[in-house]
């Protein structure tokens, strides 16, 4: 089904848990070289940074071949061939060059085929969007998308691809009940597939065969929870509904409770359920969600101005962190303080951009002579904010 | 599952049964949340610090208001009266922190003190009308804060007062939109302060003074350097050729300095500049062709070929980067 090997896609798998578990010092790294050579893997996956600097050159690379390859096709006449079937020519073109060069060079998650799958999406929407027909109904473009996503994600084993699958479906289920169904029960109907894609992921995360969709599983099983979530927050219930229904925002109050209430309750379910289940992952993305609705919240009623707010959440983040660490250090709690296998130098990098863009010390006023308030330099503030 | 693996491993004699021990230890271990802990406790400092940074230009003379700057002023003293308490004094090596507070300790002494220091100024006057005095005093507070307790973060926080000082923002996501590069002054102190900060990377490399703090310097000076050095060919297009070989000779080095580091970061970061000035120098010398459409398909051939050759750079040197690890 894939365009891997499967050997090569297992022995990953193999030589990962054994990275980790000599992380973890668990294996010697004698071990883990046996392991590595017993099961070698011919995947090209280069460390992120590389990766991230061949998916630039890809992009500018693959930019510059629709270029050419537009420029060949205007002078072929490409106002009788129209723009649709360039666009088609374009993403055909895309997918014949990765699957050349995963066939050749085993790219897997490498830069080149993440920028060149996302070429081939790209090209598929303006092959829809570029027809001379007008705007084609939402639902056919979804069902488009999600044939086209789901095949790039089985035959590419790529996570995104089954994300943007996710996407297209939802999107899909939403075109299909918006024609059949009354407003109200549109948000239902999305959360209803929702929970159903999280549940169906979550089975098949756990299944030996299909090892080498770990991932594109687990991330689907992440999104499916996003979007339960998006689906019931007070913001985008507003927003769509004003945009698809005119005259719509007398939603009545019980109805705004309900979707409030949802707003609210929804990241705090998940915050408890991952500590409960011990899926950091899942706090993680309710800790985020809740951030989320903290800005919904502000949307609607401002309590206090931004800077306050900041002030006043620092705070809070202070002294939950400070009990939190103290609660976990008891050791109690089937929770340690104690260093994990995780990735601490990458967070430290992290830490130090969020340091530098936040506390951004403004650049002196290179007369010396200009006032005001933040641009006095190294007040830590900022003035424009 | 994880188990099942390392006992078909172990059976196939790759692992020794007290390894199999291990993992099956492992397992039963409670999860660690450090790195999820200390970053909500970063998060908190950072969000407040800035929070702060603002309200104390808001409603001055307001009773409020002191209340905040006697805060402010209190916790920054108690601060660094609690981290000079624990510190064990200054070393020329690393020094290891007392516990896993201090460094956040320090962080948030540090941040508030350039909260006060510029609110002084702004209401006070406390250095007069010599507003670079006001970005100096700090400044070196923040450098002395940086090697006495050993922080890289605060050391990153002051050459980027470093850098204000002279009228450069390195913050990420505004270097480019924030700085006004079309100012000549700029460019050249952008490249000079890059060029500096590499120097002072390689002295403390080699003299031994803080040795790990040479790469905090290096990062900086690199980028710098680099933004400075490629905008300079857009801008003083006449002399491009000139920074062109300059920019080549600095990315020879980067790529030299990289490989003997192993680090796939500065050959990433060198790669992604280089792309830029080679682009810039193409695309100036077709320029001089004559106008016609072979010219944008030379163009068009140039930037394919061009990013293909230096991705086939990147994954060949990438490769023998394994090979040294």
């Amino acid at each position: 089904m894939h365009s891997y090997s499967k050997a090569d896609l297992y022995n990953r798998y193999v030589q990962q848990a054994a990275a980790t578990a000599n992380k973890q010092h668990c294996i010697s790294e004698a071990s883990l070289n046996n392991i590595e050579q017993a099961y070698p893997s011919e995947l090209y996956t280069p460390d992120l940074f590389i990766a991230i600097a061949i998916g630039l050159l890809t992009v500018v690379g693959w930019l510059f071949g629709c270029g050419f390859l537009s420029l060949f096709l205007l002078e072929g006449g490409i106002n009788k061939i129209g723009f649709s079937i360039a666009a088609i020519i374009m993403g055909a073109a895309t997918y014949f060059v990765l699957e050349a060069m995963v066939k050749s060079k085993r790219y897997y998650n490498g830069g080149v085929d993440n920028v060149l799958l996302a070429g081939i999406v790209i090209c598929g929407l303006v092959a829809l969007y570029g027809t001379d027909y007008g705007q084609p109904p939402l639902a056919i473009v979804a069902l488009v998308m999600l044939v086209i996503c789901t095949a790039l994600c089985a035959r590419f084993v790529d996570a995104f691809m089954g994300m943007l699958a996710v996407v297209a479906l939802l999107t899909l289920v939403f075109a299909l009940g918006n024609r059949l169904m009354p407003w109200y029960l549109l948000p239902l109907l999305v959360m209803i597939v929702s929970v159903a894609l999280y549940r169906l992921a979550g089975k098949y995360v756990q299944r030996e065969s299909l090892l080498a969709y770990r991932y594109c599983f687990t991330c689907i099983r992440l999104l499916a929870l996003t979007c339960l979530y998006t689906a019931g927050n007070f913001y985008v219930i507003m927003q769509a509904g004003a945009y698809l229904f005119p005259g719509f925002g007398a939603t009545g109050f019980v109805l705004g409770l309900i979707f409030w209430v949802f707003t609210i309750a929804v990241p705090l379910i998940y915050v408890v359920a991952g500590i409960r289940k011990k899926d950091m992952a899942i706090v993680r993305l309710g800790l985020a969600l809740l951030l989320v609705s903290v800005f919904t919240v502000r949307y609607y009623y401002s309590i206090m101005p931004p800077e306050q707010a900041m002030v006043w959440g620092g705070l809070l983040a202070l002294g939950i962190a400070y009990v939190l660490i103290r609660l976990v250090k008891t050791g109690k709690y089937g929770y340690t303080f104690e260093a994990g296998a995780g990735d601490e130098k990458g967070l430290l990098q992290a830490k130090a951009l969020l340091l530098l863009q936040s506390a951004a010390i403004k650049k002196m006023p290179v007369d010396h002579t200009q006032f005001g308030g933040g641009s006095s330099g190294g007040g830590g503030a900022n003035s424009d904010y | 599952m994880l188990y099942n693996l390392f006992s078909k491993l172990q059976q196939q004699g790759l692992i020794t049964p007290d390894e199999l021990d291990n993992v099956a230890v492992q397992q039963q271990r409670p999860l660690s949340v450090r790195n999820d802990l200390l970053t909500l406790l970063y998060a908190g400092i950072v969000v407040l610090c800035t929070g702060l940074g603002i309200v104390v230009y808001q409603n001055i003379d307001s009773i409020g208001h002191m209340a905040i700057i006697a805060f402010i002023a209190i916790t920054c003293t108690a601060c660094y009266v609690w981290c000079f308490k624990k510190a064990s004094g200054y070393s020329q090596a690393k020094v290891q922190s007392p516990n896993t507070g201090f460094d956040y300790v320090i962080l948030f002494g540090s941040l508030l003190l350039l909260i006060w220091v510029g609110y002084m100024q702004f209401v006070y006057h406390v250095f007069g009308e010599r507003w670079g005095l006001a970005g100096f005093v700090p400044m070196v507070l923040l450098f002395a804060t940086a090697y006495y307790f050993d922080h890289a973060g605060v050391l990153s926080l002051g050459i980027s007062n470093l850098a204000a000082w002279l009228g450069i923002t390195v913050a990420p996501l505004s270097v480019v939109s924030g700085n006004d590069f079309g100012n000549e002054r700029l460019i050249y102190t952008a490249v000079l302060l890059g060029a500096f900060l590499v120097g002072i990377a390689a002295f403390s490399f080699y003299k031994n003074v803080k040795k790990h703090f040479y790469k905090v310097y290096l990062n900086f000076g690199t980028h710098l350097f680099f933004i400075g050095a490629v905008t300079a060919m857009f801008v003083f297009h006449d002399a491009y050729f000139l920074w062109f070989v300059l920019i080549a000779a600095a990315a020879a080095a980067c790529l030299k300095y990289a490989v003997a580091a192993n680090s796939y970061y500065y050959f990433a970061v060198t790669i992604a500049y280089s792309y830029a000035a080679a682009m810039y120098a193409g695309i100036a010398l077709l320029a001089l062709m004559p106008n016609e459409v072979g010219v944008i398909y030379l163009g068009l051939l140039y930037g394919i070929s061009l990013s293909v050759l230096l991705t086939w750079l990147l994954i060949h040197y990438n490769k023998k980067f394994k090979a040294h690890a």
